[in-house]
C-alpha cells in the first residue's frame, strides 16, 4: 500500500513538474501564440453567445467554418468561473500534462516495472516537439494526444474496459478528426498481426469494427460539407499547393532534435525487439508509428503534428529497450555501479529532452507570440478603422489580426472550405514581394484591401515593401515593427 | 467469455419474424413513398431536379402536342433528334391518360416505377426463398442511387424496372414474357439494352460452364474499361458523387468479406459486385444496377452480424446502431442535396423576359433550362453532336476573348440574340475575375445592353 502511494506521489510530482515547466513559459508573455487566436475567437464566441461560430465574416473576407466545437465548449465551460485568458493559458497545459499518467499506464503494460514506467512518463512530458507545439497556443492536440494514447492503452487492456473504450472513442471522434489516426492505426495493426500470423482476440476484432464505423460516422457527420466539396482531396485539407510543398521540408537533424536522439534509438530498438518477440502491444504502437510515417510521406498530415504523435509513441515504446538495457547492465561487471550508471543515464536522457524543449519553448514565446507594440497597433486599428475594412497580413498573422483588430483578413491558415486558397496565398506572397506598384494595386483591388499590415516577419522574409513608399496611394500610420499603411488611392 | 443472452436471441427471432410479417411490405412501401417524395417537398422551387430532366420533360411535351419528335429546334439551335424517345412517349402517355401536366405526370410515373421496382424485387427475393434478404428493401430505399433514380427524371428508371421484370420472369421460366420486356429496352436506351443482352449471355455461359463464364465476364469488363471513353470516378455519394454508393455500405461489405466469402453462394455476389463496380467506372448508369447488388450484400452482411455471437453485447449493439445511422445518413444527405439541386426560380425568371425561339448563349450546363423555357441554346449537356469540337472551341473563345472583332464574328456566326450569365459562371465555372474575357466587353461595349441585372444577368446583343 505504502509502495503504491509512493508511486502515485512520484507520478503526481512528475505531473506537477511538467505542468510547472509549461506554465513557466506560458506566463512569460501576457499574449497567446499567433496560432492560438483562432481558438481564442471561437471560445470567446461560445462564451458570449452560447453557440459556436460557423460562419466567420472576418476570415477570408467571409468564410464558412467547419470544425467540431467540443474542445471550445469545454474551454468555454471553464470560462464561466475563471477569466478567459487564464483558461486559455492554463487548461490546455493541464490537458497535455495529463499525458504523463496515460504514458505511465501504457509503459506499465509494456514493461511491468514501476521505476521504468515513471521514467518514461517523465520523458513523455518533455518530448521537445510536444512541449513546444502545445505551448500557449490553445491547441486541441493538448487534449487529443492524451486521448489517443489512452485509447491505445484501453485497446491493449480491452478486457473489462469495453465501456470506457466505447466512451473515449466516441469522445475522440467528436473532438477532432485525429480520430482517423486511430482508425488507420487499428487497420495497420490488423495487417501486421495477419502478416505475422498472430491471432487477434474476438473482442479486439469487435472493437476494431466498432471504432471504424464510429469514427467514419462521426467524421462524416461533422465534416459532411467538406467531404462533398473536396471529395477524397479532403485529406489535403485544401492547403495551398505552395504550403503543401513545405510540408515535407524537414531535415533529419530537426527531426532528431524535435524528438530526441536517444528516444529515436531506444524506440526503434524496442520496435525491432517487440517484432522479434511478436508482442501485440509493441505491434500496436508500431502500427501508430507506421501510420504517421505513411501520413507524413503522403503529406496528409502537418509535419509537427505527425512528429508529436511519433515522439510520444517512441517514448512509450522505448521502455522495452530500457528494461533490456538495465537487465543487461545487471549481468555485466558494471552491476555493482548500477545505481550510479542508471542515474547518469537518466540524467543524459532527461537533459537530451529537457534542454531542447526549453530552448524551443523560449524561442516560441519570444518569436512566435505578438509583441506589445504589435498588439497596440492592432488595437488602434480596432478602434480607428471602419468596421468592414479588409487588412492584408501574412498567413501566420491572419488569426491574430482578426482576433485583436476585429477586421477582415485576406488569408489565414484555416484552409478548409476556403475558395482558391492557393491563389490567395500566391497573391499575398506577391503583394509582399513585388516591386511593381501596378501589380500590387491590381491585387489590392482584387481582394478589396483597405490596410496593409507589415510585421517584422514579412520584412525579414521579403525585404522592404517598396510600393508602400508612394505616399499618394498609401498613408503610413505606424512605422515601427509592425508597420501599417492605409490604402488611399 | 462468450456472452449471448437469451434476450438477444429472442430479439433476433423477433427481427427475423419481421421480414415474414405481412405488414413488412406495406411499411416498406409507405417508407419509400415518403423518401421518394421528400426531395420535391423540401425543394424551395416547383421545378424539377437537375438539368437533363428538363430535356426529357420538353421532349415529352412536344410528343404530347405533335405526336412525335424528329427534329429538335432548340438544342444546339437545331439538330435532328438523337435520343431514344421511349421515356418521352411514356411520360406523354401518362399525361394524356391522366390529364395531368407533363411535370406532374413524370413525378407520378417515377414514383410508381420506384414502388413497382421494390415490389418486383420483393417477388424476386421471395422466389429465392431467402427471408434474410428482405432486409435489403429498406436499405435500398435509403440508398442514394435509388433515391436519384426514382426522383430525378432520367432515362434509366424505366430500363431498370424492365430489367427487374425481365429477371423475375426469367426466374419463373416465362421466357416469352422476358423476351417482350427485353425487346422493350432499346426503345428507352440502346446501350443499356446491349449491356443487358451481354449480361444475359454471360450469365448463361456461367450457368453452363462456370470458368468460361467468369473468364468471358473479365474480358467484357476489360473491354469496357479500355474502350468506354467517359470515366466516372465519383462513385461514393458521401464524397460528392450524385449517383453513388454509401461509404458505410462499402465498409460493411468490405468487413463482411472475410466471413461471408467462405459461405456458399456469397462469393458470386461479391464477384458480381466487383465486376459491376469496375464497369460503372466507365458507364455511370451501371451504378443503378450495381446499387441493387450492393444493397443485397449489405443486407446479407447485416443479417450475418445480427446472427453472430459477439463477446461484447454492448459493442455489438452500438455497432449495429452506428451502421443503421450510417446508412440513414447517406440516404438523408442525398435527399438534402437533391432538394438543394439547381435550377432555382431565378434562372426561369430571367429567361421569362426573352422572346421564344431566340438564341441564348450561356454555359452548356444551362442549356437544357434555356431550351425548356422555349429558347434555342448554343450548347447543352448532350454533346453527341456533329462538329462538337469546333463549337466547343468557339464557345470557349467567345467566353474567354476580349477581342471585339473575334467576339462579334462568333456571335453573328451562331446568330446569338442574348447572353445569360449565372453566378456560377462568374465564380469559377467560366470566369474568375470581374472583367475577364467576354465580361469586359459586356461591361464596356455599346453593342451589349444589360436587360436584366441582379444575380442572373441577361445581355441583349444589338446587331
Amino acid at each position: 500500500m505504502r509502495e503504491k502511494n509512493r508511486e502515485r506521489f512520484v507520478l503526481f510530482l512528475i505531473f506537477l513538474v511538467v505542468l510547472a515547466s509549461k506554465l513557466y513559459f506560458v506566463f512569460q508573455t501576457p499574449y497567446l501564440h499567433n496560432d492560438g487566436y483562432l481558438n481564442f475567437r471561437l471560445v470567446e464566441h461560445i462564451s458570449e453567445t452560447g453557440t459556436p461560430l460557423f460562419f466567420d465574416q472576418l476570415s477570408y473576407n467571409g468564410k464558412e467554418l467547419l470544425y467540431s466545437p467540443v474542445f471550445h465548449y469545454i474551454l468555454a465551460g471553464f470560462d464561466l468561473v475563471l477569466p478567459l485568458d487564464f483558461v486559455l493559458k492554463v487548461l490546455p497545459s493541464i490537458f497535455i500534462s495529463l499525458l504523463v499518467f496515460v504514458i505511465y499506464k501504457l509503459a506499465m503494460v509494456l514493461v511491468n516495472d514501476k521505476n521504468l514506467a515513471l521514467l518514461v512518463s517523465l520523458l513523455s512530458g518533455f518530448v521537445p516537439i510536444v512541449f513546444v507545439k502545445t505551448l500557449n497556443n490553445v491547441s486541441v492536440y493538448s487534449l487529443v494526444l492524451p486521448l489517443v494514447f489512452y485509447l491505445l492503452y484501453l485497446f491493449i487492456k480491452i478486457d473489462g474496459n469495453v465501456g470506457k473504450f466505447a466512451f473515449f472513442s466516441f469522445f475522440l471522434a467528436i473532438l477532432h478528426p485525429s480520430a482517423f489516426l486511430v482508425f488507420i492505426t487499428l487497420l495497420f495493426f490488423v495487417v501486421l498481426m495477419i502478416s505475422e500470423g498472430l491471432e487477434i482476440s474476438k473482442l479486439k476484432k469487435e472493437v476494431i469494427i466498432f471504432s471504424t464505423f464510429l469514427i467514419l460516422f462521426a467524421e462524416f457527420l461533422i465534416y459532411k460539407k467538406a467531404f462533398l466539396v473536396h471529395g477524397f482531396n479532403i485529406v489535403r485539407n485544401n492547403v495551398p499547393v505552395q504550403v503543401l510543398t513545405n510540408y515535407f521540408n524537414f531535415s533529419f537533424l530537426s527531426t532528431v532534435l524535435n524528438i530526441g536522439v536517444l528516444l529515436i534509438i531506444f524506440g526503434l530498438t524496442s520496435i525491432i525487439i517487440g517484432w522479434k518477440k511478436k508482442r501485440q502491444d509493441v505491434m500496436l504502437l508500431s502500427s501508430l508509428i507506421l501510420s504517421i510515417v505513411l501520413l507524413l510521406w503522403f503529406r496528409w498530415i502537418r509535419p509537427e503534428i505527425g512528429l508529436m504523435f511519433l515522439g510520444v509513441a517512441l517514448t512509450v515504446v522505448s521502455a522495452v529497450s530500457f528494461k533490456i538495457f538495465v537487465k543487461y547492465l545487471n549481468k555485466t561487471k558494471f552491476a555493482e555501479y548500477i545505481n550510479s550508471i542508471s542515474l547518469l543515464f537518466i540524467l543524459i536522457l532527461v537533459l537530451s529532452l529537457v534542454l531542447p524543449s526549453f530552448f524551443g519553448a523560449s524561442h516560441s514565446i519570444t518569436n512566435e507570440s505578438p509583441t506589445s507594440y504589435e498588439m497596440l497597433v492592432l488595437e488602434w486599428v480596432e478602434k480607428n478603422a471602419l468596421p468592414d475594412v479588409t487588412i492584408l497580413a501574412p498567413l501566420e498573422k491572419g488569426h491574430l489580426l482578426t482576433a485583436i483588430s476585429g477586421k477582415r483578413n485576406v488569408i489565414d491558415d484555416d484552409f478548409l472550405l476556403a475558395v482558391d486558397s492557393s491563389e490567395r496565398f500566391k497573391d499575398v506572397e506577391t503583394l509582399y514581394s513585388t516591386k511593381s506598384e501596378v501589380k500590387a494595386l491590381d491585387l489590392i483591388a482584387k481582394h478589396n484591401i483597405d490596410y496593409i499590415f507589415v510585421p517584422i516577419e514579412a520584412e525579414i522574409k521579403f525585404g522592404k515593401v517598396k510600393w508602400l513608399d508612394d505616399e499618394s496611394c498609401f498613408e503610413g500610420i505606424f512605422f515601427g515593427t509592425p508597420k501599417i499603411y492605409k490604402v488611399i488611392c | 467469455m462468450k456472452v449471448v443472452s437469451k434476450g438477444s436471441f429472442l430479439e433476433l427471432q423477433r427481427f427475423t419474424k419481421l421480414y415474414a410479417n405481412k405488414w413488412f411490405l406495406l411499411v416498406v412501401f409507405l417508407l419509400s413513398v415518403v423518401i421518394l417524395l421528400l426531395p420535391s417537398i423540401l425543394r424551395d422551387t416547383p421545378f424539377s431536379i437537375g438539368d437533363e430532366s428538363f430535356y426529357h420533360l420538353r421532349i415529352s411535351k412536344d410528343i404530347l402536342i405533335n405526336g412525335g419528335v424528329n427534329y429538335d429546334a432548340l438544342s444546339f439551335s437545331g439538330r435532328s433528334n438523337f435520343m431514344e424517345t421511349g421515356l418521352g412517349h411514356t411520360i406523354a402517355g401518362v399525361s394524356f391518360i391522366t390529364k395531368m401536366s407533363i411535370e406532374e405526370s413524370a413525378k407520378s410515373l417515377f414514383l410508381f416505377l420506384g414502388l413497382a421496382s421494390l415490389l418486383i424485387l420483393y417477388l424476386i427475393l421471395k422466389l429465392h426463398g431467402i427471408e434474410k434478404s428482405f432486409l435489403m428493401l429498406p436499405i435500398l430505399i435509403f440508398s442514394p442511387a435509388f433515391i436519384y433514380l426514382f426522383t430525378v427524371v432520367n432515362k434509366f428508371a424505366i430500363p431498370v424496372f424492365l430489367t427487374l421484370l425481365l429477371i423475375y420472369f426469367l426466374l419463373k421460366k416465362r421466357f416469352l414474357i422476358s423476351l417482350i420486356f427485353f425487346l422493350m429496352l432499346p426503345i428507352f436506351d440502346l446501350s443499356y439494352s446491349i449491356f443487358v443482352f451481354v449480361s444475359i449471355v454471360l450469365f448463361y455461359l456461367y450457368t453452363r460452364k462456370k470458368k468460361l463464364g467468369l473468364f468471358a465476364s473479365f474480358l467484357v469488363t476489360l473491354g469496357v474499361l479500355f474502350y468506354a471513353t467517359n470515366a466516372n470516378l465519383n462513385l461514393i455519394s458521401d464524397f460528392g458523387g450524385e449517383i453513388g454508393l454509401s461509404i458505410f455500405g462499402l465498409f460493411i461489405i468490405l468487413f463482411g468479406l472475410g466471413s461471408l466469402w467462405k459461405k456458399k453462394g456469397f462469393a458470386q455476389f461479391y464477384f458480381l459486385f466487383f465486376i459491376l463496380f469496375l464497369i460503372s467506372l466507365k458507364l455511370f448508369w451501371v451504378v443503378f444496377l450495381l446499387n441493387i447488388v450492393f444493397c443485397l450484400l449489405i443486407a446479407f452482411n447485416l443479417d450475418n452480424l445480427l446472427r453472430s455471437n459477439w463477446d461484447s453485447v454492448l459493442i455489438k449493439e452500438l455497432t449495429i446502431l452506428l451502421l443503421v445511422c450510417g446508412l440513414l445518413f447517406s440516404g438523408l444527405s442525398s435527399i438534402k442535396s437533391l432538394s438543394e439541386e439547381e435550377p432555382n426560380e431565378d434562372i426561369f425568371n430571367a429567361l421569362a423576359i426573352l422572346p421564344r425561339e431566340s438564341v441564348v448563349l450561356s454555359h452548356h450546363s444551362n442549356g437544357h433550362w434555356i431550351s425548356y423555357a422555349g429558347m434555342k441554346n448554343i450548347m447543352d449537356g448532350f454533346m453527341e453532336f456533329e462538329g462538337i469540337d469546333k463549337r466547343k472551341r468557339d464557345v470557349d473563345k467567345l467566353f474567354g476573348s476580349r477581342d471585339f472583332n473575334d467576339v462579334i464574328g462568333l456571335l453573328n456566326e451562331y446568330d446569338v440574340d442574348y447572353i445569360l450569365i449565372t453566378p456560377e459562371m462568374r465564380n469559377g465555372l467560366v470566369w474568375n475575375e470581374n472583367e475577364e474575357g467576354l465580361l469586359f466587353l459586356l461591361k464596356y461595349s455599346e453593342k451589349f445592353d444589360n436587360i436584366k441585372e441582379g444575380n442572373i444577368g441577361v445581355w441583349e446583343y444589338k446587331r
